[in-house]
Order: structure tokens, then sequence, then C-alpha cells
């Protein structure tokens, strides 16, 4: 009988401790020991919070005290809380600017990749706010829209005093303004991010199209659209994730949620009443509900872009 | 297949990655299990310090390591903006600290006037125990709310004879709102007197050949028709962050309670939707139908506002002391009364209290510097710079028997005629929160007052243990 070699107890040869070394287990060893800085800062920064989350939502807890566990009792003030829902209210209105940030962007790149006259200008000024900070642009629309601010002093400098308006004082108005500046905000960076995904591609590809008589529009609809899918699978995610998770800094500078209660967004909401209300574990419970919320959205939208094909 | 598997791959991890960032700004600072819950330290029953006027704020006799304390200074001191009166009495403070504390120096931070957002700062601080040494905060529950995070200052207090007996307005500044003479949980030390008055132009009202300011309700409203019709805005009313309203109601509502209603308020016997509170919102609101304020009245900044007082835009403010430094320059034309009552209840006092104490927080690295601080920002020279640069009627006795201003004389006269607490002063600081928000939306007209005094009693429900 042919003597078996195992992978650890091969034939032994001098100097060895008579195993043979695995070379699949020791790149194993070593995959860990790579992965181990990612893992640490995953487990600090990710699922440690993401439990201690999970544990303090079924709590009482004012940040100070123990937390005292009240089982569901966090949920079920929160699915009667109205302010909640008017805030998850606005954050859905936010999400629909995302066909506007899916749409408005893809055509201005169109315009700067087919090297409209002007379009490095148009490139560099569209990206701007892209690198402001969010409290620098909401601070900056804050002073523009003020009832004394630029705005209505431009707008009354050009004979149009009748629209005057107290942008931010008026709830609708102020929700509004909001929306503008995010839409504002995010429309450079989805301008680069398709632009880099036309330079990705094939130049023959719209040459080709022109040269069979399509017009700029057909050549955006039929050849850039199917090639920048991917692109508009992102934009469309992050958008629909940044109107429900994201909106806090804008919300925070440029109303602080108010008049009243009309600007709260969730996240607001929940900041408001995990440090100034000093309910951490309702806080928690609403940070897990909008999680899960947004989650299912982009479960649904990944699933409906890809068919649910694999 | 690979490319639809590394698509599907991208969106999980996107919807991971939005979700970890969901939870963790949810819940930044809740990463590690609450502190255990150490009992306060609440110190044996004594009497206050001995009955002496004039505590002593001269170096102790055991000298302190000299440090740099953090001063955080919120209350009335959030505005102390570089060069204003406000901050130019926390610097003399300074002064005086590094000149009894040699080597030691003080680094200020300025909390956010918006109450909601000093509230969150404050909570994220504790939380996180990234305190700093001594805090000025509004007095009564926006800082018994901190009562786990503070250090009750009772040794101090003791350890100090006369201090407790030199001061005034004690008792919203300790637990349970009770000082007990000093035998109670000692939280902060108070500063100053609150009470909302109401200033006025007399050459602004001589216009409309008004030669006295109203001392009723009812005069009021006819002031207000008679300013309109000589075209002058009755009111200056900044009402953005919900601050004024809740100043007419607070002061208002002491006019329509009986005596022990505050109490069955915060014990939730007497909700926030009692007629009561209706009837004193309807009154405040005859200043919107007689047209006393202007239209921009509910989405004005209540300090931004005040600058039509200054310049002769209005006849009326309602505010608080604290406004005095701001009206230097029109000092002859201005006048302060009471806000005029609408009910007739049998309270006859005014709705007053400590407006600002100083407080340390029990992770405080230089407790015995922060108290010499402390110590020497109520003393008297302190707190009779206190009336000169602020206008603030001082908690400090000695400062208060001293008062030379005329006008903050009237308000400290005023103030000790002590009717009842301020409300928004002593209810649950979330309930507070909602309190303004809440009124500022029905002096807006955007919500019903039974509206928004049920979330307002929601809040509180919600608050009670």
């Amino acid at each position: 009988m042919q003597p078996r070699v195992s992978a650890g107890t091969g034939s032994s040869s001098a100097g060895t401790s008579g195993r043979r070394r695995n070379p699949l287990r020791s790149e194993a060893k070593w995959g860990v020991l790579y992965a181990l800085p990612a893992l640490v800062v995953l487990g600090v920064f990710v699922i440690y919070p993401v439990g201690s989350i999970i544990v303090h939502a079924f709590t009482r807890w004012d940040g100070f005290t123990d937390p005292i566990f009240v089982g569901l009792k966090n949920f079920q003030t929160l699915f009667a809380d109205q302010t909640f829902a008017s805030a998850l209210r606005n954050n859905i209105f936010f999400a629909l600017s995302v066909p506007i940030q899916l749409v408005l962007p893809l055509g201005l790149a169109f315009l700067i990749h087919e090297r409209l006259p002007g379009w490095r200008f148009y490139r560099w000024t569209y990206f701007l706010p892209a690198i402001y900070s969010t409290v620098v642009l909401g601070v900056l629309a804050r002073l523009a829209l003020q009832i004394d601010g630029p705005l209505n002093e431009a707008l009354t400098g050009v004979g149009l005093g009748g629209l005057v308006h107290d942008w931010l004082g008026d709830g609708p108005t102020a929700l509004a303004s909001i929306l503008f500046v995010f839409v504002w905000a995010n429309f450079g960076y989805n301008v680069v991010l398709y632009l880099a995904g036309m330079s990705g591609i094939d130049a023959q590809l719209p040459e080709a199209a022109r040269l069979d008589g399509a017009n700029q529009l057909q050549v955006l609809r039929h050849v850039f659209v199917p090639g920048l899918r991917r692109v508009m699978e992102i934009v469309l995610v992050t958008s629909t994730i940044n109107a429900f998770a994201y909106m806090f800094t804008y919300v925070f500078t440029i109303t602080n949620g108010g008049p009243g209660f009309s600007t709260f967004v969730a996240e607001f909401d929940i900041y408001n009443n995990a440090f100034a209300f000093q309910k951490l574990g309702y806080a928690c419970a609403m940070g897990l509900c909008l999680a899960l919320l947004i989650s299912f959205l982009g479960f649904l939208q990944i699933r409906s872009l890809t068919g649910g094909r694999e | 297949m690979g490319f639809l598997n590394a698509r599907h791959r991208f969106g999980r991890i996107l919807t991971l990655t939005a979700t970890a960032a969901i939870l963790v700004s949810a819940c930044t600072g809740s990463a590690t299990l609450a502190p255990s819950a150490a009992p306060v330290a609440t110190p044996a029953p004594q009497t206050s310090g001995g009955a002496s006027s004039a505590p002593s704020s001269a170096a102790p006799a055991t000298p302190i390591a000299p440090a740099t304390i953090n001063l955080w200074l919120g209350g009335i001191l959030t505005t102390a903006t570089a060069g204003s009166p406000y901050d130019q009495w926390v610097q003399h403070i300074i002064t005086r600290f590094k000149a009894a504390n040699p080597g030691s120096d003080v680094k200020i931070t300025l909390l956010p006037p918006d109450n909601g957002q000093l509230a969150a700062q404050v909570q994220a601080a504790f939380a996180s125990k990234k305190v700093p040494d001594v805090m000025m905060l509004y007095s009564g529950a926006y800082t018994t709310t901190y009562q786990d995070g503070l250090l009750p200052l009772n040794t101090f207090v003791n350890a100090t004879p006369g201090f407790y007996d030199s001061m005034n307005v004690w008792d919203i500044s300790c637990a349970n709102f009770d000082c007990q003479n000093g035998a109670g949980t000692i939280l902060g030390v108070p500063v100053d007197s609150l009470l909302f008055v109401q200033w006025y132009r007399k050459d602004v009202l001589a216009k409309a050949g008004i030669t006295a300011p109203a001392t009723n309700w009812t005069d009021m409203i006819a002031q207000c028709d008679k300013l309109v019709a000589a075209g002058i805005t009755p009111w200056v009313y900044g009402d953005r962050d919900g601050y004024t309203t809740s100043n007419m109601m607070t002061t208002e509502i002491t006019s329509f309670f009986q005596p022990g209603d505050l109490q069955k308020v915060l014990a939730g016997t007497i909700k926030y939707t009692d007629p009561k509170f209706v009837d004193a919102f309807n009154a405040i609101n005859e200043l919107n139908t007689h047209h006393c304020v202007s239209p921009s009245s509910s989405t004005r900044e209540q300090l931004d506002a005040a600058n039509d007082i200054v310049t002769g835009k209005v006849a009326y403010m309602e505010g608080q002391p604290q406004f005095l430094p701001s009206f230097s320059s029109i000092r002859s034309n201005i006048g302060v009364s009471l806000i005029p009552y609408a009910g007739t209840g049998p309270i006859t006092g005014n709705a007053t209290n400590s407006g600002d104490n100083w407080v340390i927080p029990k992770d405080s690295a230089h407790p015995d510097l922060a108290w010499s601080f402390i110590k020497i920002a109520s003393d008297v020279q302190a707190e009779n710079e206190e009336i000169t640069l602020l206008g603030s009627p001082p908690a400090n006795k000695a400062a208060a028997a001293n008062i030379q201003d005329p006008i903050v004389s009237y308000i400290a006269q005023q103030t000790l005629n002590d009717g009842m607490p301020i409300l928004d002063s002593v209810m649950p600081n979330a309930a507070a929160l909602v309190w303004y928000r809440e009124l500022q939306q029905a002096f807006a007209g955007k919500v019903s007052i039974q509206d928004a005094l049920a979330a307002v009693q929601q809040a509180q429900d919600q608050a009670a243990p």
C-alpha cells in the first residue's frame, strides 16, 4: 500500500519539526493579519456602535444613568410620534428631487463632454459647491435667504419687490430653500461622476451614431445613457441615501429645524432627541428604524435596477 | 455574471455603509454603555456657613496648583462676543482670577445662543466626559437636567464662610429646586435675578400722545391701537425661535394661576391644554389681531429685532434686564415697566427667579480652581460690575443693596415681589424646547394653540421618569 502523504504528516526531513508547511494556511494567516487593521476599524466604528445602538434602542437612557430596559416601548412611541412622521415626510420630499439630480447633471455633463464653448468654466463653476463644506453652503444660503438678505434686496433692486418673501420664515419656502441648496450642492459632484463615466465610453460609438444621422439628443439617449447605466445607478442610490441620511447639516445651518418643526428631517429629530432632549434610548430606536428604512429603499432600488439578477 | 455580482455587492456595500452611517450619526457617544450609576455624593446636611455676608474671594490658604481652566459660557453669556459688555465683565473676572491664582489662565468657549443647540452641546460633553472646568448655564431645569454630571457644590460652599448667606435666589440652582437653606444639594451658584420686563421708548410713545406706559392689558391694547393709528409699530417682537412668545406666556400665566398651580403643571395634574394657558395665549395673540406687531415678527430673530427699539422704529419691547447695555445710546429715552397682566388671578407677584448660575462638572479637571473662579465671579466687586456692564439685578445681596442705576433698581425691586418661578426655567428641559417651537408656530398662526399646548404636554409626559 502506497503510503499516504498528508499535508500535515509529510515525510520528515532533517532540520524540520516533521511537519510540512501548508501554504494555504500560511496564506490565510497573512490574510487575517493584513485584514486586521480594517477589521479593527470596522469593529470599533461599525459593528460595536451598531450593536450598542440595537441594545440601547430597547432602553430608556439619558446618557448619564444606567439604561433601563423598556422592551418595545420606544418603538410604540415612535410609531405615534407626529414629529418623526412629519420629519420623514420632509425626507421623502427631498428624495423626490432624485430624478432632478439624475437628469440635470447628465445634461450638463453631456454639454461639457461635447466641448460646449466655455466648457471648462462650466465644469469649474458647477463643481465648486461640491468642494465647499456643507456648513459653508448652509450658512451662505441662510445669509442669502434672510428676509433682509441679498436675495430680497436684489429682487427689490430690479423692481420685483412683489416677490420679496420671508423664505426661511415660512415653512413651505424654507423646505424648498433647503431642497434647492441640497440639489445645488450635489449637482457638481454628479456632473463629475457622469463625465468620468462618459470618458469611459468608446469615442467611436457616438461618432458612428452621428454618421448614421443621429442628432445630439439621440446620441445622448441611445449611446451615452446606456453606457452610463452603472453611473446612473450610483447617482440614484447615493442621492436617495443622501435625501434620507445626509440632510442634517443643511437643516441645522439653514433653518435649525424651524420655523416650528416644519423643516425637521429624521436625522435632525434623532439629534434633538439624543442630545437636546436627553432621550438617547429613544433616539437609538429612531436611528434603527431609519436605517432599516434606508436599507429597504436601497434594496428596492438595487433590485429594480438589476431586475433581481445576480 | 461577474459584473452583476460586483454591482450587487456594490449596492450592498452602499446600503451597509449608509446603515452604519445613520446609526453612528444617531448614537454617537452611545458606543459605550452608560457609566455605572455611581450615586451622586450628597453632602451631609449642614447649615450654611456662618452669618457673614462678605465671603472671601482671596486665594485659599492651601495654594492650588496653577492650570488653565476651561470656561464655557452659556446662559446670558452666550452673547459675550469680543468687545461686548458681557465679554468685558468676563474678562474683568478672569483678570482677577489670574491675579489670585498666579500661573493659572482661563480658556473661554462660547456656547450657542439657541437653547436646543446649547443643550445638545452640553449633553454631548457630559456623555463623553469631555467637560469644561466651570460653566455658566441657565438656572432651573437647564441646570438640574444635568444633575448626574454636576459636582454638588455644598462642600465648597460650606468651606467658604458666609458664602451661602451672601447670595439671593438660590432655590432653582439646587436639586428639586429647593436649597433647604443650604442643606439641599447645591448644583449651581446663582448669578442674577431674572424678570421679563417691558422696555419702552418715551419719545416714541409721546409721538402718539402717550405719556405713560400701559399698566394693564386693556390699556396695552388701547395704546397699540393708538400707536398704529399714528403710523408707529407698537411692539417689536422677534419670535423666530419662539422665545418672545414664551417670555410673554411665562409672564402672563402668572396672572391666570392660583397659588400652587405651577407645581400642579409640573406634576401633570394641570395640563398645558388647561384653559388658563389658552386664555393667557389668547390675550397675547391680541398683539397679532390688533396689529401691535409687524407681520415679520414670527420670523425675526429676537436680538436682531431688539435693534428696532434702539433705532426708534417701535415703542415697546419685551425683554430681560440684560438688554440695558444695548440701550446706552438712547438712555434718556428708554423706560422700563412690568409687562401688563391680562389675567386677574390671585397671584399678585411676578414670575421671577435666578436667570443664570455657575456650575462645576463632576469630571472637571480643576474643581478647586473652578471654585476659585466662581467665588471671584460672585463677590461684591464682580456683581457690582454686573449691574453696570450687564444691567442685571445681581444675586449677591451686598451688591443688590447698593444698586445706583434707577432702571436696574426698579427691576431688582420687582424681582423681590416673587409670585412664582418662570415656567420655562423649571419645566422639564425637553418640554421647554418643544414649548418654544410650538408657541412660535401658534403665534405665527400655523397651528392652533390647543394643538401646540397638547404637543408640549406630550413632551412633558414623555420626559417624565
